[in-house]
């Protein structure tokens, strides 16, 4: 630890990335099982402040670990996970552990079965520490009235790491994980990821299997993985892509390889500019400017970025609301009626409503949601990708009295949430007076996850907010 | 009354009261207990506020964003 190798890698264990550690595995640098018993005792030694794991599974991840060496030093290589310590948000269900959603609904509840991309994880020779805290069944959120407390942000632990996949938010910047996978059904995996400093892919509808994982909102459901850097995000996203017919969401399209992609650099490259999205009033002061800053790096890397005008935030957010609160309530329905008070406060205040929404509101938004679609689908004919903050705001403070934001505050996630684009949040500066992580947004048409990557590459290779990293206490 | 007026969405209607609120509720099958009807009543403005902007002036081909692909659950026609 503190060390370099000849590579001239920091070899702090907990901020190496997934692309450092399996370089230093193959060079037989560092082994799995060193890395796995580091990690561990990192999140022994501080997540007792952050709360990020609802559950370590510290057994387990040392016989995997202590697998993929034998593995690796027998030269029989997994691929990009092999060996690498990840976790997953408790929502995606893990045969024999339990996965309870954060919610007393489900505080028992031990899955028979893995999800498909954990099934995809292991194939792959991944390492799982364990299960992370989340907003109450990926929605209800931040809670301090359920089982587990909230996590906190790395930053800075008066304040938290956005929702709902909070606990891989957090995880992933203390060092505790170098990647996690989470949801994202309007920003749950891009919030965390921005408020917290990361990389975090909203993948293409359809791109990662959904089997397996709690439902939020049938039809704008993804998962998809958080890490350090847009070369890590291309490498996670490899192992767990891919066509699964058991999930009816599930697209049989074929899975690049994402690493091979993303050298290609910006130069030539038509960039949309969404830039009225968050400047304003409700965007942090600081936000303008390190999106001008991020655009004229971009610019300086040969891309050419324009304006590019869509529908307004409002319109997004409510479209998306009113078709997920009725899903929701359908979801939930049963629990509501004969258990309402083990429920969180705030996720039964945001369920409730679809029970009250009209099918012909339902279908009016979901006819709206096909005019959004062909909006972003008209405007990606002129450009190659779209580029936005991925957060108009720094992380919130940790304050059980804020008012639940959830229908008043437009999201800057939502709109490709909407068009079931893959867009991607990076980390592009740090607020003055907090001193928290600020975020770039990219997205691209259905199945360019590859071109969103290799942007953030891009930017990545030129910039180093992505290597700064919390300082736990 | 869209009809008569033009208009494109319902933001001209009143707020419901929480009386109204409490009847929408039972109507739905919700029998909360009072301290949690307190609750969604509070919360419910927002929510008939969002529901009140959708747009709904469209044509008939404007079709919902959600597919029925018969090919899909007979294991045939998925797209490569």
């Amino acid at each position: 630890m503190g060390e370099s190798n000849r590579e001239g890698v920091p070899m702090d264990v907990a901020f190496l990335t997934i692309a450092e550690l399996g370089r230093l595995y193959r060079r037989r640098e560092l082994s799995p099982v060193e890395v796995t018993k580091a990690l561990l005792a990192r999140i022994a030694a501080h997540d007792e402040k952050l709360h990020s794991f609802l559950r370590v599974i510290e057994e387990a991840a040392l016989a995997a670990a202590a697998e993929a060496e034998e593995e690796l030093m027998a030269g029989k290589g997994r691929g990009p996970m092999h060996g690498i310590p990840y976790a997953l948000k408790d929502i995606i269900e893990t045969r024999g552990i339990l996965t309870t959603g954060h919610s007393k609904l489900r505080q028992d509840h031990v899955p028979a079965a893995d999800a498909e991309l954990v099934t995809r994880l292991k194939a792959g020779g991944g390492i799982m520490l364990g299960k992370l805290a989340t907003w109450e069944f990926a929605l209800g959120g931040p809670s301090w009235d359920l089982p587990w407390p909230p996590a906190r942000n790395p930053w800075n632990p008066d304040y938290l790491p956005g929702g709902s996949s909070s606990g891989a938010g957090a995880a992933v910047a203390a060092g505790f994980a170098p990647g996690a996978v989470g949801t994202d059904t309007g920003g749950s995996i891009r919030g965390p990821a921005a408020v917290c400093g990361l990389a975090g892919l909203k993948p293409t509808y359809g791109r990662v299997s959904r089997r397996g994982v709690f439902p939020n909102t049938f039809s704008m459901d993804h998962c998809g993985p958080l890490a350090r850097s847009a070369e890590d995000i291309a490498l996670f996203l490899g192992v767990i892509a891919g066509f699964d017919p058991e999930d009816p969401g599930s697209e049989d399209v074929a899975v690049p390889d994402y690493r091979a992609e993303l050298d290609g650099g910006v130069r030539g490259l038509r960039l949309g500019l969404l830039d009225d999205w968050y400047e304003g009033a409700n965007a942090h002061p600081d936000l303008a400017p390190a999106m001008a800053a991020a655009v004229a790096l971009l610019r300086s890397g040969g891309a050419v970025v324009e304006p590019v005008r869509l529908s307004s935030l409002r319109d997004y957010t409510d479209c998306k609301t009113t078709i997920s609160s009725v899903e929701l309530y359908a979801i939930h329905e049963h629990d509501l009626r004969t258990r309402p008070r083990d429920f969180g406060r705030i996720l039964r205040n945001r369920v409730l409503p679809g029970g009250l929404i009209r099918a012909e509101d339902y279908l009016e938004a979901l006819r709206w949601r096909t005019a959004l679609a062909r909006e972003q689908a008209r405007a990606l004919e002129k450009v190659d990708a779209f580029i936005t903050a991925a957060s108009l705001t720094v992380a919130d403070r940790a304050d059980p009295s804020l008012p639940d934001r959830l229908v008043s505050a437009p999201s800057i996630t939502m709109p490709f949430s909407v068009g079931g684009l893959p867009a991607l949040a990076i980390p592009c500066g740090f607020s003055k007076k907090e001193g928290l992580p600020l975020s770039l947004q990219i997205a691209a048409a259905p199945f360019a996850e590859g071109l969103v990557l290799r942007i953030a590459h891009a930017y990545q290779q030129a910039s180093d907010w992505h290597r700064r990293h919390p300082t736990l206490a | 009354m869209m009809a008569r007026d033009n208009r494109t969405d319902l933001t001209h209607l009143p707020p419901s009261t929480p009386e109204e609120i409490r009847v929408m509720a039972r109507n739905a099958g919700l029998d909360l207990p009072d301290d949690l009807m307190r609750q969604f009543i509070a919360a419910w403005p927002a929510y008939e506020a969002m529901i009140r902007r959708i747009p709904r002036s469209r044509s008939y081909a404007e079709e919902p964003a959600h597919t029925f692909r018969p090919a899909r659950f007979s294991g045939r026609g998925q797209p490569r």
